[in-house]
C-alpha cells in the first residue's frame, strides 16, 4: 500500500491551480483576527510594528506576497484504490474519479484546491489495507508533495455490494484519521457517497493567536474561501477543536507535533473566518506562554470511536499502571455520572457516546474519597487516552493506618464511656469502693497522648514518603487526615471530661460522707435525749 | 364416747344379749338408718369381684332378722350405684356392709381390710373350747361371744361408733373394690387413661390389694389395642412386650402381637424399609417363635428378594449394571440371607461400584454464587475439574496437583512456564482428552474482555500463549507470578458434560452423580462408577443411617460424633486438610452496617467461645477453635501476634447506642441468611439472642443450598462456612463476595482496603505477600469487615469397603475417581 501510494503519479482529473506557498513567518505577520479584535488604533500599530519586522524578510525573498492563512486554500488530495474485483473497467473508473471531482468542486469550491486521482492497486483487501495503514507509511510522500490533505479512499467487495472505506491525512498535525466506512450497493452511489465520508472525516485547521491581553483568537485556514453557508463551514456550531504544538527546528521546519492532552478550544461567537475561542482543559495553562518555535495549530474534531480505552498511569518517569481508580463521566450539572473504575493494568473502557449537552463532558478521577483529577472530556474522539495521576498510595496507606488507630480510638471512647457511667451507677449507690475500681479501669484505658504519638509517627513517616516522592498533594491529603484524627483524639478523650466525672463522683462521695456524718450525730442526739 | 354394741339396737338378732337395753333400741335404730339414707345414694350393687365371704356361721334364720320396717329404708344391694372417678379420686372412702337380707349401709373404712369377716372367724375359731379341755367360765364365754362383733363407724351422726354381730353380715363391699368396678368399667369404656389413675391412687392405698395385677395387665392391652388402632403400632407392641414379659399367658396376647407386627411389617414394606420389617419378625420371634405371622412373612421377603436377585442377574446379562446393582442391593435389603446373594451382589457390585454418602443438605441448580454452601462445594468436586486442584495442605500453604499436565516448568525467571499435556488417558481417568490447542483456546476464552470466561486476573497476568507442539504449551506472564498453579486453578468449561462426574438425577431427597466416561468393559481394576447423595434431616439421623448401612459415608461428621465414631474399628475417620472456617460476613450494600461502631457491638456481644462449646463443640473441646480472621490458622496468611476480640457486653451496649444515635434513632432489623445446618442453626440462635441484648434485632432466614445469598432479596449477614485455601487468591472473592476478581467488585471497599487487596495481587515474592497478608488481616480484624466466629476440624467417616481415599482428604471428594468400593451390604 505504502509503495503504491508512493508511486502514485498525480493525474489531473480536476483540480484548480496550487497557490503560492508562502514562508511561514510571512503567515504570521499580519493576523487577520488581529484587526478585528485591536481596533484601528492596534491595527495601525500593529501594522507598523509588522513592516518593520518582516520587510527585510519580504526584501530578501522578493517574490511572495504572503496570504493571511484564512485566504489560503487547503491543498487537498483525494485517492480513490479499487480493490481487486470491484470495478473491472478503467473506463467507468475514470468516469467514476471525474463524477467525484465534480461533486467535490461542487461542493466544496474555492476552499480546496483538490486533485482527485485512482490507485490501482488490485488488491482484494484494499479496505483492510486501508484500515491498517499508519501516519508513518504516508507521511513522507505527502509532505515532500506539499498536501495539507489528503483522503484515501478505497472500495472492496461485499457480500451485500461494495464497502467504501476512507482515512484522512493532515499535514498540519500529522495526524491519520482512523478509518469510517459505508456500504454501498450500486457504484453509481459513489461519488455522492464518497463526498459524505470525505465532507465526514474533514476536520478543518485552526491557526491560534494570542492577543497580548491573553485571549486567544482562531484563523480557519481558507475560512474565507468557505461558501457563507453549508456545511463546509469551518466553525460549525457545535464544534470543537483539538490543539496541538508544532516544534519547529531552526530551518523553520516541523520537527515533531504534540498534541495538547486533555485540552479543547471550543469557539465563541464564530464569524466567518475567525472566532474567539474558550478554552477548556484539564491543565493550569495549556497554552501559555510564548516560544518562538513552537506554533499553535488546532483541528476540528470529529468523535467516531465507539469507545476510548483510558490509560491510568503515575507521572513520568515511573508511569506505573493505576488500578482501582474511580473513574466518573458527568455529562451535565443534573446527570447522573457514569462510573468505571479502572482494572489491573490501569485501564478503563469508556464508551464512545455520551448523551450530554455540550460536545465535552467531564472526567473526574477519584481515589478513595480523594479528587485526583477533573478533566474536560469528548467520547469516542480517540481510541486511546492517557491520564496521568499523582501515586496515592502513600496516602491511602496512611488511611490505612489511621483506620486502625480510629477503632482503637473508638473502642477506647466507648469503654470509657461504660466505666464512667458504672462508676456514677455506684456512687449513687453508695458503693464507693467499687466506684473507685471503676474509676481506676478508666485510668488504667489509653489516654490521649498515646493516640496523638501513634498519630505523628503515621503523619511522620507517611508525610516523609510523600515528601520524597515530591507528591504536595498527597503530603496535604495526609497531613488533613491526621489533623482530622487529631482532632477526633483530643474531642472524645479530652482530660476535662473525665476530670469532670471525677469531680462529680467525689462530690456525691462527699455528700455520702456528710449524710452518714448527719445521720450519726441525729441518732448520737437522740440518745442523749432518751438518757 | 363409748363404743355400744349395734347388735344391743337389734333385739331381735342377739336373743341372748343378757345385758341389752331392750326398750329404746328400736328407735335408736331407726334414727341410725334414717341418718344414713343420704348415703345410700352413693352405694354400688354389683358384687365385688373379690369382697370379703360371708361369715361362716349359718345363715340366720328369718326369726332372726329385725323386722322389715326397721331396715326398710335402707338399700339393697342391687339398688347401690358405682361411685364415679372422681368421686372415687377425691373421696371420701366408705366401705359397705351388705346384710343378709340384702340390705346394706355404708361405714367408715374397716380397720381389717380386706377379709374382716375372715378374720373374725378365725379369732373366734381360736378362742373355742378344745374338746376335753375345762369348762369354759362365763368370762371366757362372754369374751368369746364378744368377738363375734364387727366394730364399724357410721358415716354420719352423733353416735356413730357400733359393734355389728358378723352373722347377720352377708358381704363387705370395699372401697378398694368399688374402684376395681369403676376401672373394670373405665376399661369398657376405653377410658385408659382414667383407668391408669384409679389404678395407681388405688396402689398408692394398697399395693397388694388383691385384683390389681389383673386390671394391671387388662390396662396394658386395651390400652395397646387402642393404639393400634390408632395406628400407634410400634408403641403398641411395646406394650403388648412388656404384658407378655409379665404374663406370657395373657388371654389373647399371642394373636393381638401377630396382628400388630404384621401390620408393622407391612407398613414398613409400603415404606420401602425391609430392614425395619426384618426388626419387627425379629422381635416377635424373640418372645413367640412359632407365631404364625413370622413364618408367613420371612417366607414372602425371602421369595421376593429371591425374585429381585434374579432381575439382578437377568439385568447383569444384560450388561445394565446399573438395574443390576439396584436389584442385587434391594434382595441385600430386603432378605440379606437369601442364598447366592453375596456371590452375586459382590460380582455386580465389582464392576459398578456405587458409593452412598449420608448428607444434610444438597446442592441446588448449579447457578454461580460467591457464597458457597458445603453441599455445592461438593457438587463442584465432582463435576468440575480444575487445571490444577489443592492436593494437600503443609508447612501453611496449599499444594496442588493436576489431571492434565504431565508437568509444568517455570522458565525466564518465572516469567513464562512450559506444560505438557498429559497423552492419552488412563482407564480410571474421566476427564476429557486435552491437547494444547485445546487449552490454548479455552485459556484464551479467558482473557477475552466480553466472554463469559473472562477472568480480569488471569487476562492481566498472562501476556501471551504459545502452542509447541500437540502436547507443549507455553504460557507467558507479564509478571512472574507468585504461584501460577493458584492462577490456573479454574475449572475445565462443562456446561453440558462435566468432569470427572455428572449430576445424573436429583430429587429432594438424593442426588446421583455418574462417572462422565465410564471404564473400560474389559477392564478388572474397576473404580467408583456412582455416588449418590441421601438426605437426612440432621446428623444424628445421618449417623444412624451410616451404623445400619444406608449410607458408606458420611460428608461431615460434627464434632461431638468424632469420638463416638473414632472408637467403631468399621469405619475410616479421616480429618480433612481444611477446617471449616465459619464467619459472619457483613453485605457491603448494607446501610446499618455501613456503621463501624454497630459492626463493632455486633462482635463484642458475642462470647464466642460459649456458644463454640455449647452449640458446636458440645464437649468436643479440641476440635474447634475461635479465631480471628477469616481463613484457617494453620496458613501462613495468618497473623498469630492478633488474638480474637474478648466478649465485653459493656462496652457492645455502650457501641450499639451510639450506632443507635448516628443511624438516625433507631437500629433496622438486620437480615441473617444461614445454611441448612442444624448445628449451625443453634449457635445463630445464640448469636441472633446475643445481639438481641444489646438492642439489634435479627430475622433468620434459612438459605438452601445454591440460594444466592448475594442475589436473593435485601440481607445483610451472611453466615459462612467455605474454607480459604488460598488467601493470596481466594482473599479477593471471599471479600468481594462476587466470585470474580474483577476490580470493580473492590469498590464497595475502603480504598486503602482496596489498595492492600491489588497490592496482594501483584506481590512478587513470598515474605512481601505473607506481609500483606497479616498486615490485611489486622486491617479486617480492626475493622470488623467480617466476624470471624471459629474454625472446626471437618471429619469424614468411611466404611472400609471404601479404598483409595487420601489421609488428609482436602473436601469430601478429593480424587474420588479414583477410589474403589467393595460391595457390602447390611446383615442384620
Amino acid at each position: 500500500m505504502r509503495s503504491n501510494l508512493l508511486r502514485q503519479p498525480r493525474k489531473a482529473a480536476a483540480h484548480q491551480p496550487a497557490p503560492a506557498r508562502y514562508p511561514v513567518a510571512a503567515r504570521r505577520s499580519f493576523p487577520r483576527a488581529a484587526r478585528h479584535a485591536f481596533g484601528r488604533f492596534a491595527q495601525t500599530t500593529l501594522l507598523l510594528a509588522g513592516i518593520a519586522v518582516v520587510a527585510p524578510a519580504v526584501g530578501r525573498a522578493q517574490v511572495a506576497v504572503p496570504l493571511p492563512a484564512e485566504q489560503t486554500p487547503y491543498e487537498v488530495s483525494i485517492i480513490v484504490t479499487f480493490g481487486q474485483g470491484s470495478v473491472p473497467q478503467q473506463e467507468r473508473r475514470r468516469e467514476m474519479i471525474a463524477r467525484l471531482a465534480e461533486a467535490v468542486e461542487r461542493s466544496v469550491g474555492p476552499m480546496w484546491n483538490c486533485r482527485v486521482s485512482e490507485q490501482t492497486d488490485g488488491s482484494p483487501a484494499a479496505v483492510d489495507a486501508l484500515e491498517r495503514t499508519s501516519v508513518g507509511d504516508v507521511q513522507q510522500e505527502f509532505t515532500a508533495a506539499g498536501i495539507d490533505k489528503a483522503y484515501l479512499l478505497a472500495i472492496g467487495g461485499d457480500a451485500a455490494g461494495y464497502r467504501l472505506a476512507a482515512r484522512e491525512w493532515d499535514s498540519a498535525t500529522r495526524d491519520l484519521s482512523r478509518p469510517v466506512s459505508r456500504r454501498m450497493i450500486d457504484l453509481n452511489e459513489f461519488p455522492q457517497l464518497a463526498l459524505t465520508l470525505v465532507h465526514a472525516l474533514f476536520r478543518p485547521v485552526i491557526i491560534i493567536d494570542r492577543t497580548r491581553w491573553g485571549a486567544l483568537v482562531c484563523r480557519a485556514r481558507a475560512g474565507e474561501l468557505a461558501a457563507e453557508t453549508g456545511d463546509w463551514q469551518p466553525f460549525a456550531a457545535g464544534r470543537m477543536f483539538e490543539p496541538y504544538f508544532r516544534y519547529l527546528s531552526m530551518e523553520r521546519t516541523v520537527e515533531r507535533v504534540q498534541r495538547v492532552p486533555w485540552t479543547w478550544l471550543l469557539p465563541v461567537e464564530p464569524r466567518r473566518a475567525t472566532a474567539d475561542c474558550e478554552v477548556i482543559s484539564g491543565l493550569r495553562s495549556p497554552l501559555s506562554g510564548h516560544r518562538r518555535r513552537v506554533e499553535v495549530v488546532a483541528l476540528g474534531i470529529r468523535p467516531q470511536a465507539e469507545s476510548t480505552l483510558l490509560r491510568v498511569r503515575t507521572f513520568p518517569p515511573a508511569q506505573k499502571p493505576l488500578a482501582g481508580i474511580e473513574i466518573e463521566i458527568v455529562a451535565g450539572e443534573d446527570a447522573e455520572p457514569l462510573r468505571f473504575v479502572s482494572d489491573r493494568s490501569g485501564t478503563v473502557r469508556l464508551p464512545g457516546t455520551v448523551t450530554s449537552e455540550a460536545p465535552y463532558v467531564w472526567l473526574n478521577a477519584r481515589s478513595g474519597q480523594a479528587w485526583l483529577a477533573r478533566i474536560p472530556f469528548v467520547p469516542g474522539l480517540h481510541d486511546t487516552e492517557l491520564l496521568e495521576l499523582p501515586d496515592d498510595a502513600p496516602r491511602l496507606r496512611a488511611e490505612g493506618e489511621i483506620a486502625l488507630l480510629q477503632a482503637d480510638l473508638v473502642d477506647t471512647v466507648a469503654r470509657r464511656a461504660v466505666l464512667a457511667a458504672t462508676a456514677r451507677a455506684r456512687a449513687k449507690d453508695r458503693r464507693f469502693k467499687e466506684m473507685d475500681e471503676a474509676i481506676s479501669e478508666v485510668r488504667a484505658l489509653p489516654r490521649a497522648e498515646k493516640f496523638t504519638a501513634e498519630l505523628n509517627t503515621i503523619r511522620v513517616r507517611f508525610v516523609r514518603e510523600a515528601r520524597e516522592a515530591k507528591d504536595r498533594n498527597a503530603e496535604g491529603r495526609i497531613v488533613r487526615l491526621c489533623e482530622e484524627t487529631a482532632d477526633l483524639i483530643k474531642f472524645y478523650l479530652d482530660d476535662d471530661k473525665i476530670r469532670a466525672v471525677r469531680e462529680e463522683l467525689e462530690e456525691l462521695r462527699r455528700i455520702a460522707a456528710e449524710d452518714e456524718a448527719a445521720r450519726k450525730q441525729f441518732e448520737a442526739q437522740e440518745s442523749r435525749r432518751k438518757k | 364416747m363409748m363404743p355400744r354394741n349395734l347388735d344391743s339396737i337389734f333385739r331381735f338378732a342377739r336373743r341372748s344379749a343378757v345385758t341389752a337395753k331392750r326398750l329404746w333400741l328400736p328407735a335408736a335404730v331407726c334414727v341410725v338408718l334414717v341418718g344414713l339414707r343420704p348415703w345410700f345414694g352413693i352405694a354400688q350393687q354389683t358384687n365385688p369381684s373379690d369382697g370379703s365371704k360371708p361369715a361362716p356361721q349359718a345363715k340366720p334364720a328369718a326369726e332372726d332378722f329385725p323386722p322389715e320396717d326397721d331396715t326398710e329404708q335402707l338399700p339393697t344391694v342391687a339398688e347401690l350405684p358405682l361411685p364415679t372417678f372422681e368421686q372415687l379420686i377425691q373421696g371420701p372412702a366408705y366401705d359397705w356392709i351388705v346384710l343378709t337380707n340384702e340390705k346394706c349401709f355404708p361405714v367408715e373404712p374397716l380397720i381389717v381390710r380386706p377379709g374382716a369377716i375372715d378374720a373374725i372367724n378365725a379369732q373366734v375359731k381360736a378362742a373355742l373350747r378344745k374338746p376335753g379341755g375345762l369348762s369354759e367360765s362365763e368370762e371366757a364365754k362372754r369374751k368369746r361371744l364378744a368377738l363375734y362383733y364387727l366394730p364399724v363407724t357410721l358415716t354420719r351422726g352423733e353416735e356413730r361408733e357400733y359393734k355389728l354381730h358378723s352373722r347377720f353380715i352377708r358381704e363387705i363391699i370395699y372401697f378398694e373394690d368399688q374402684m376395681l368396678q369403676r376401672v373394670d368399667r373405665l376399661l369398657d369404656e376405653k377410658e385408659v387413661r382414667k383407668a391408669y389413675e384409679l389404678l395407681v391412687a388405688l396402689e398408692a392405698r394398697d399395693p397388694k390389694w388383691p385384683g390389681i395385677p389383673p386390671r394391671r395387665e387388662r390396662l396394658v392391652a386395651t390400652e395397646a389395642a387402642m393404639l393400634a388402632d390408632r395406628g400407634e403400632l410400634e408403641q403398641a407392641l411395646m406394650l403388648l412386650e412388656e404384658l407378655y414379659d409379665k404374663n406370657p399367658a395373657y388371654s389373647g396376647l399371642e394373636f393381638q402381637m401377630g396382628t400388630v407386627v404384621d401390620r408393622l411389617v407391612e407398613r414398613a414394606l409400603a415404606a420401602d424399609d425391609p430392614r425395619q420389617a426384618r426388626f419387627f419378625l425379629k422381635r416377635l420371634a424373640r418372645r413367640i417363635p412359632g407365631q404364625r405371622v413370622i413364618a408367613q412373612r420371612n417366607s414372602e421377603l425371602s421369595a421376593r428378594a429371591a425374585e429381585l436377585l434374579n432381575q439382578a442377574r437377568a439385568a447383569e446379562r444384560d450388561r445394565q449394571w446399573d438395574k443390576a446393582l439396584d436389584a442385587a442391593e434391594g434382595a441385600a435389603r430386603l432378605w440379606p440371607d437369601v442364598p447366592e446373594l453375596l456371590v452375586t451382589l459382590y460380582r455386580i457390585g465389582a464392576h459398578f461400584q456405587r458409593l452412598r454418602v449420608g448428607v444434610i443438605d444438597l446442592p441446588g441448580d448449579g447457578s454461580a454464587d460467591a457464597v458457597r454452601r458445603p453441599a455445592d462445594r461438593r457438587r463442584n468436586q465432582l463435576t468440575r475439574m480444575e487445571l490444577f486442584q489443592p492436593d494437600r495442605f503443609d508447612s501453611g500453604m496449599t499444594r496442588y496437583e493436576t489431571p492434565i499436565f504431565n508437568s509444568w516448568e517455570p522458565a525466564d525467571l518465572g516469567h513464562s512456564v512450559a506444560f505438557e499435556v498429559r497423552r492419552g488417558r488412563e482407564d480410571w481417568e474421566s476427564r476429557p482428552a486435552l491437547t494444547a490447542g485445546g487449552l490454548a483456546s479455552l485459556l484464551a476464552t479467558r482473557m477475552q474482555t466480553g466472554s463469559p470466561a473472562y477472568e480480569p486476573r488471569f487476562a492481566s497476568a498472562v501476556d501471551s500463549i504459545v502452542v509447541r507442539s500437540p502436547v507443549e504449551l507455553i504460557v507467558n506472564f507479564r509478571t512472574a507470578p507468585l504461584r501460577a498453579e493458584a492462577l490456573f486453578r479454574f475449572p475445565l468449561p462443562g456446561d453440558s458434560v462435566t468432569y470427572p462426574f455428572r449430576l445424573e438425577r436429583r430429587d429432594e431427597s438424593s442426588v446421583v452423580y455418574r462417572r462422565s466416561f465410564e471404564e473400560s468393559s474389559t477392564t478388572t481394576d474397576r473404580h467408583v462408577s456412582e455416588i449418590v447423595e441421601i438426605r437426612y434431616s440432621d446428623y444424628d439421623a445421618a449417623l444412624q443411617g451410616l451404623l445400619r448401612g444406608e449410607v458408606s459415608m458420611l460428608a461431615s461428621v460434627p464434632p461431638v460424633q468424632v469420638r463416638p465414631l473414632s472408637d467403631r474399628s468399621e469405619f475410616f475417620l479421616l480429618a480433612g486438610a481444611f477446617p471449616s472456617v465459619h464467619v459472619l460476613q457483613f453485605n457491603p450494600h448494607s446501610a446499618p452496617l455501613a456503621n463501624r461502631a454497630l459492626r463493632r457491638a455486633l462482635m463484642y456481644s458475642l462470647d464466642r467461645p460459649e456458644i463454640l462449646q455449647d452449640a458446636i463443640l458440645k464437649g468436643a473441646g479440641t476440635l474447634g477453635r475461635v479465631i480471628s480472621a477469616p481463613f484457617p490458622t494453620t496458613s501462613n496468611a495468618y497473623n498469630r501476634l492478633i488474638t480474637p476480640h474478648k466478649f465485653d457486653p459493656a462496652l457492645a451496649y455502650s457501641l450499639a447506642r451510639a450506632a443507635q444515635k448516628e443511624l438516625g434513632g433507631e437500629i433496622p432489623p438486620l437480615v441473617l441468611h444461614v445454611p441448612e445446618d442444624p448445628l449451625i442453626l443453634d449457635s445463630v440462635r445464640r448469636i441472633t439472642s446475643a445481639w438481641a441484648k444489646i438492642g439489634v434485632r435479627t430475622n433468620i432466614v434459612q438459605v438452601a443450598a445454591s440460594g444466592t445469598a448475594v442475589a436473593d432479596g435485601p440481607w445483610d449477614i451472611v453466615y459462612r462456612t467455605d474454607p480459604m485455601m488460598e488467601p493470596l487468591t481466594d482473599l479477593w472473592p471471599y471479600l468481594t463476595l462476587s466470585g470474580g476478581t474483577d476490580v470493580a467488585t473492590l469498590m464497595h471497599l475502603p480504598s486503602w482496603l482496596r489498595q492492600e487487596l491489588l497490592a496482594l495481587d501483584r506481590a512478587g515474592d513470598w515474605t512481601n505477600a505473607e506481609a500483606i497478608l497479616r498486615k490485611l488481616h489486622r486491617q479486617l480484624w480492626a475493622e470488623v469487615h467480617l466476624i470471624p466466629l471459629w474454625e472446626i476440624d471437618q471429619y469424614v467417616a468411611i466404611r472400609k469397603n471404601v479404598r483409595g481415599i487420601p489421609t488428609r482428604p482436602v473436601g469430601q471428594y478429593q480424587y474420588a475417581q479414583r477410589w474403589k468400593i467393595e460391595a457390602w451390604f447390611a446383615r442384620d
